[in-house]
């Protein structure tokens, strides 16, 4: 039997530079790679020595379409720190602005990266002359993602306006009108989408394994909570996440790190497993959806990470409404902007649009910080991808090779990897020491 | 005119240059009708690797492979633009040209492991290759960018700013949170044309679209001081997101030998 060899080398619709090697022996995959070649950037490394209130900023560059999660998880995590104790306006604001980045991300993702595959595009670009109504709502409902972003985090990517203990400066009551209507087109637009991927063949491949989300009981949340197992029901508080939960280690193909859980167990974190585990949280415009799309709870299919994307999509702007709706009745107050900070370390579980994101810091008591870690979606997931390809292989046999390579680029994408995100640590090729 | 061909490339950042352009969305689509995009990893499949009338290039230089890389690249480009901090002066991560690189390495593999490991300094573009135009901000300003475009259409060379931030900001009446708040920020010294978005939200100037031409660096550091920044909280401050701009360069290394000991500069390429 001859091997055949699939090497995707830059796979595009993608953030960052990743490839994908996969050798198929008969109709089993010998070795597979999910090489991440992004270059290093040392986060860790130059954010120690840094004062907390600047680290916000700094954190943000490691990922421009997560940099709202990354800020938020920062200055969360950094207040923690300190002992600066944000208020529920505070908070909410910043739900806000992270169902911005929510948004946008979401609609990107499925409206131009992964559209063009169930469609056979090269790319959303291709499509206009097809489907210009389509790319235009598309293009529509990006905006107002943007605009929201840009409205409370002062610009759309790596914004400015978040500091400790809250904002720099927070919209007038006609701003939060003018943002209210435009979430209440997008929700239209929302529903065109879902009615649009209702319709597509999505590929239906399982692959049961551990998913893991921020759980609070009572909320969908984005922010604030412990990570929950969907399969073993385990709650972990976010600072026992290395606590015999997460280990990380380096492969030599790759710059980025590798994850498993519980001493070895293959696991993910994405939209899916947010909707996985926290389904009953979500408003019911948006639970409509899992019934419009047939969905069967808890759901193992990859692919449909899309499908958990138009329903967050829904979810997201439900609640940016809401809170909207609160601060159009009652405008918001100026921050509390004098504190004084302690020593101590703070450590955060979020939710990025890719999904589960840890922050955790050091700081002494000039505010000065020590130490920093930080584990993007992208680190959580890429032994998962890896298990997909050797557990989806053996079902491909009647593929054609282009419609193989096809196959592994879609899967690769539905877990829209951040690949810059996930090369932001200390890891450098490790070939040579072998 | 046949359409220009357009290449959009990214090297170590954190892809928001390029993301900012598909931020574009009012303005995509006509842009669509003036060029061509052909090579464009982040959006599409189906690139071609040139020849392109004009390349933009995101992100810094960190291995060899890069540098080869856009050396080939420079061939295929009759005009090359360096889009967005990294690229322009190496964005947040040139901070660790100026830290003991070997530290870092060992306390991640310890002494032995971190011998392995090649040491290689963050470039921006102009230090591999030659540069046509500079686009700044982190991430790249999107309408910069469009007005590059336009230019270029119309036949003409667009010309970089050179104003303070303080300039636009005042021109807003903002509050200056520098004299009257002691909040140290960095408008004196920093190119306008982000509308001093930062001040105008009350929060002081990062300091993300790099130096003025001939900016009064020991003015600026001479009045950060009087407002109480400590020497440290100096190289912090003018230190973040263009280590590798000549004037922040020249004047840190200057401080460092004469006072901060504790701010280094790596080694070049030690391999
Ligand atoms: S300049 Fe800023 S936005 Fe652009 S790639 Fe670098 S860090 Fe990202
Ligand atoms: S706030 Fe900053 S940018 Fe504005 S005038 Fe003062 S120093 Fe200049």
């Amino acid at each position: 039997m001859t091997v055949k060899k699939f090497h995707l080398e830059h796979i595009c619709r993608v953030e960052g530079h990743g490839n994908l090697l996969v050798e198929i022996d008969g109709n089993k995959s010998k070795n597979v790679e999910m090489q991440i070649v992004e270059g290093t950037r040392f986060f860790e490394g130059f954010a120690v020595g840094r004062k907390y209130d600047e680290a916000i900023n700094i954190m943000s560059r490691i990922c421009a379409i997560c940099s709202t999660s990354h800020q938020l998880s920062a200055v969360e995590a950094l207040e923690r720190s300190v002992s600066i104790v944000p208020s529920d306006q505070v908070h909410e604001f910043r739900v806000l602005l992270d169902h911005g980045e929510n948004l946008q991300s979401h609609i990107l993702h499925v409206g131009m990266l992964a559209l063009p595959d169930f469609l056979g595009y090269d790319g959303v670009i291709q499509m206009v002359p097809k489907y210009p109504n389509e790319v235009k709502l598309i293009l529509r409902m990006k905006r107002i993602a943007n605009d929201l972003q840009a409205l409370i985090g002062g610009r759309e990517i790596h914004p400015v306006n978040i500091r400790p203990g809250g904002f720099g400066n927070y919209p007038t009551t006609r701003q939060l009108e003018e943002m209210k209507d435009k979430l209440v087109e997008f929700k239209k637009g929302t529903q065109t989408i879902a009615d649009l991927y209702a319709t597509l063949d999505i590929p239906q491949f399982k692959n049961k394994t551990e998913q893991l989300a921020v759980y609070d009981g009572k909320t969908y949340p984005f922010i604030r909570g412990d990570i929950k197992s969907l399969l073993s029901g385990k709650i972990t508080p976010p600072e026992d996440y290395k606590k015999d939960f997460i280990k990380e280690e380096v492969k030599p193909y790759s710059t980025a790190k590798f994850s498993t859980i519980n001493d070895g167990e293959i696991y993910y974190v994405s939209p899916l497993a947010r909707v996985n585990i926290n389904s009953k949280f979500l408003t019911d415009d948006a639970k409509a959806l899992i019934k419009q799309f047939g969905m069967k709870l808890p759901d193992f299919n990859p692919f449909n990470n899309n499908l958990a994307r138009v329903i967050e999509l829904m979810h997201c702007a439900d609640e940016a409404i809401e809170i909207l709706d609160k601060y159009i009745m009652k405008p918001p107050k100026e921050d509390n902007k004098n504190f004084r900070i302690k020593a101590g370390t703070g450590t955060i579980a979020t939710e990025a649009p890719r999904g589960l994101l840890n922050h955790s810091y050091d700081v002494n008591k000039e505010g000065i910080i020590q130490r920093v870690d930080v584990i993007t979606p992208t680190a959580h997931n890429t032994n998962k991808i890896e298990d997909d390809v050797v557990k989806f292989t053996p079902k491909l046999t009647d593929m054609k090779d282009d419609e193989i390579e096809l196959f592994f680029n879609m899967l690769v994408r539905s877990y829209d990897p951040c690949i810059s995100c996930s090369t932001h640590a200390i890891t450098i090729d490790l070939r040579r020491t072998k | 005119m046949a359409k220009p061909q357009i290449g959009i490339v990214g090297f170590t950042g954190c892809a928001g240059c390029q993301l900012s352009l598909l931020d574009l969305e009012d303005e995509l689509l006509d842009l669509l009708n003036l060029v061509d995009i052909i090579d464009f990893r982040m959006a599409m499949t189906g690139n071609k690797e040139g020849p392109y009338d004009i390349l933009f290039v995101e992100g810094s230089i960190v291995n060899d492979k890069q540098e080869e890389e856009i050396k080939e690249l420079r061939k295929k480009a009759t005009v090359l633009v360096a889009m967005g901090s990294c690229a322009c002066f190496g964005g947040v991560q040139a901070m660790r040209n100026y830290r003991d690189d070997k530290k870092i390495r060992e306390a991640a593999y310890g002494k032995e492991g971190a011998k392995n490991f090649p040491v290689f300094q963050v470039k921006p573009i102009n230090k591999v290759v030659d540069v046509d135009h500079y686009l700044l901000e982190c991430p790249v300003n999107k309408y910069e960018f469009l007005d590059f475009v336009k230019y270029v259409l119309i036949g003409g060379t667009p010309k970089l700013p050179n104003l303070p931030v303080c300039h636009q900001c005042k021109a807003l009446e903002n509050r200056c949170i520098f004299l009257e708040d002691n909040i140290i920020c960095m408008g004196p010294v920093i190119q306008a044309g982000c509308g001093a978005l930062c001040p105008s939200h009350g929060m002081p100037c990062d300091g993300c679209r790099g130096s003025t031409l001939e900016a009064a660096y020991q003015q600026q550091v001479d009045l950060m001081i009087k407002k109480g920044a400590s020497v440290q909280d100096v190289s912090r401050f003018v230190l973040k997101y263009n280590g590798e701009d000549p004037q922040v360069k020249d004047f840190l290394l200057k401080a460092w030998q004469e006072q901060d000991k504790n701010l280094q500069y790596g080694e070049e390429e030690e391999k």
